[in-house]
């Protein structure tokens, strides 16, 4: 592994920088994605009104669970065909993995933070403790991120790929949902009461069990990535 | 011919089969309450076994089935 | 036959279970209590409804107590047998309660020389009215409860002689976390020596892990049914397994939509092996993390002491190994047909080329 870190480092950013200019040439693409956003937080708030801070949380992160398989699914339909095995004779396996996981990443972070803002725009509840609520969107990021990109990889190769990847993917990503979704509701001001956040000792398990997670979702998906490329 | 019409009667016995669980399961769930509680709840024990063997029978017909098939496609060659 | 020995094991063994665990008893216990209130002061009159108890045929008359903790305790007062299951008792309610709370639970203690102790939780509600007065407990000690011992398994009012299904339900569980890891290892060895067979046994032993699967399941929502009132209660440990279930239907789907039959092999092992490493964390820690109605709940989801004691021991491990190694039977003749299959279109594909 780290023996092909280093000469790896130029063909990832290449990597990167193909997918961008990409994304930047179909910006319909990832237009789409954040129009889908607001039309969703549109749709909440005109049918709500009155939206209690536990109810934000949750409807937050279902907004974005399918904000972000779209966006993945659209970054794996660009790919179909062969162009994977063409990207293979280039550079290895893991560095495919590497850029593709990077940038799905990114683009799930952006996702999140823009929902975010929009939600907050119109009318959101107070974030009580902001380190925690971008604690939990960075590694729900992290962990639905590497799920989806290393399962398109597995969902490419068979018939009816989108609707494979959301069989494939959903019940793995059901607990790294739940766990983000009690992390975020931990860090919303729930009542007129809470003025102070919660301790660290109230979540830090949590906390734990989510990283440790995402731990063995990115180390499996490194593992067991170029078994799948290999033929 | 035979082994298709062994098939047709595996499929019905299947079929009726599922209908009879479904069947069994809804008077359960009218007639229940009393029935399944009396006698110290020895028959919810009873209601358990029966579902393991059944499940283990569908998967032996599931078998059944697949070999079956084989005979079929040895005996045609 | 000297190959088969582990199939006729598992048999015998499971034999072993079906019929220890319906044959031997439960410890005699109490079924119920009427009245379930009460208010301070009052003296009632207590109906009590025994399970397996032997009140008339005991020595000794048996002896009442209705507890609060383990320093107040007020004895019956008067107790009128009417047959061995079924006996009064008078109890002379106290002013005031220990605790001072408006509602205060007392559990029912009953002792005979043949039955041995047994006790119902919460059996009455002891109501505390105004007329407060220096009237307080007497405590009565309870003291003298010697253990019965024998083959029994132990009484529990929610459970009663559900409590058997510990041996049907709860090791279809066991059989289906270690069925699955076989498959995951057999996923394993096909992506490292890509001999088919492995692949084969990977299948079935994940196609006989996902019937324990969706026995267990069942099996759970009959039992709950009748213990938690609700088949479906929204439980971690149900929610969990249900997952799980979703997250195998998903590998044979997988396996279903690939046509080159190489990769179809090649990326179900990697989606196998993948789904049991992210099963691992969702069966064994998510329901340490949360309240369940599961024994054990909240820190430890194994069971221990309290829910499983040395008999119940001696049936249930038993049980376990027994279906472990039956559905181990079953899976490898699954993989077998499996093979024969595969061999049949490769010689039909020969034939027409």
């Amino acid at each position: 592994m780290s023996g092909i870190l280093f000469p790896m480092n130029n063909q990832l950013v290449a990597l990167l920088k193909k997918d961008l200019k990409i994304d930047f040439r179909q910006q319909f693409a990832i237009l789409g994605i954040f129009l889908f956003v607001a039309t969703t937080v549109f749709i909440v708030f005109f049918s709500f009104k009155q939206i209690n801070p536990r109810e934000f949380v949750i409807l937050y992160w279902i907004i974005f669970l399918f904000a972000a398989q779209n966006a993945i699914l659209k970054s794996f339909v660009q790919e179909s065909g062969k162009r994977h095995l063409y990207y293979y004779t280039l550079t290895d396996p893991i560095t495919v993995l590497i850029s593709k996981l990077i940038y799905n990443i990114i683009l799930l972070l952006l996702i999140a933070f823009g929902t975010y803002a929009l939600f907050q725009l119109l009318a959101g509840p107070e974030i009580i403790d902001p380190k925690l609520f971008i604690t939990a969107i960075v590694l729900g990021s992290l962990g639905i991120g590497s799920v989806f990109s290393f399962l398109s990889a597995i969902a490419i190769k068979a018939h009816n790929s989108s609707v494979l990847l959301t069989l494939l993917s959903f019940p793995i990503i059901i607990p790294v949902l739940m766990l983000c979704i009690k992390l975020s509701i931990m860090s919303v001001k729930l009542n007129e009461a809470m003025i102070t956040p919660l301790p660290f000792e109230e979540y830090q398990s949590d906390l734990a069990m989510l990283g440790g997670i995402d731990v063995i979702l990115l180390a499996m998906s490194l593992v067991l990535f170029s078994t799948i490329w290999k033929n | 011919m035979n082994t298709l019409s062994t098939n047709l009667m595996i499929k019905k016995i299947v079929l009726t089969g599922l209908a009879q669980l479904v069947l069994i399961s809804s008077i359960l769930a009218q007639a229940d309450t009393d029935f399944l509680r009396s006698t110290g709840k020895i028959y919810t024990v009873v209601a358990v076994l029966a579902l393991i063997f059944i499940g283990i029978v569908f998967f032996l017909i599931y078998l059944e089935r697949k070999v079956s098939k084989i005979e079929k496609e040895i005996g045609n060659e | 036959m000297v190959k088969h020995w582990w199939k006729i094991l598992a048999v015998l063994i499971l034999l072993y279970t079906i019929f220890a665990g319906i044959l031997v008893p439960l410890k005699p216990g109490i079924l119920e209590v009427y009245p379930i209130t009460g208010e301070t002061g009052q003296s009632i009159n207590l109906k009590v409804t025994g399970y397996n108890s032997h009140y008339l045929d005991a020595q000794q008359k048996p002896r009442v107590w209705l507890k609060y903790d383990s320093v107040f305790a007020i004895s019956a007062s008067e107790v009128n047998l009417i047959n061995n299951t079924r006996l009064d008792a008078r109890f002379n309610l106290p002013n005031n309660v220990p605790g001072g709370k408006e509602v205060t639970e007392l559990s029912l203690i009953i002792h005979n020389d043949i039955d041995g102790p047994s006790l119902l939780p919460s059996a009455i509600f002891l109501k505390q009215t105004e007329n407060a007065s220096a009237n307080s407990w007497q405590s009565d000690i309870i003291s003298n409860l010697p253990l019965k011992e024998g083959i029994q398994f132990p009484y529990r009012s929610n459970l009663q002689e559900s409590i058997r299904n510990l041996y049907y339900h709860v090791p279809m569980w066991f059989a289906m976390m270690i069925i699955l890891l076989i498959a995951a290892i057999y996923s394993f060895l096909y992506l490292r020596k890509k001999e088919d067979k492995y692949d084969h046994l990977a299948s079935s032993y994940s196609a006989v892990g996902l019937v324990l699967g969706i026995l267990g399941l069942v099996t759970g929502m009959i039992w709950a049914k009748y213990t938690w009132g609700r088949a479906w209660s929204w439980d971690v440990k149900q929610n969990v397994s249900a997952i799980s279930l979703l997250i195998y239907f998903a590998y044979f789907i997988l396996r279903s939509s690939i046509d080159d039959d190489a990769s179809k092999k090649r990326l179900a092992s990697v989606y196998n092996i993948y789904a049991f490493i992210a099963l691992v964390p969702l069966l064994f820690v998510i329901p340490r993390l949360s309240d369940s109605l599961h024994p054990g709940n909240g820190g430890n989801p194994a069971m221990g002491g309290e829910d499983l004691d040395n008999t119940m021991r001696l049936v249930f491990y038993p049980a376990v190994i027994g279906w472990i190694l039956f559905s181990a039977w079953i899976a490898n003749l699954f993989s077998r047909i499996k093979s024969i299959r595969e061999k049949l279109d490769i010689k039909k594909y020969e034939i027409s080329s």
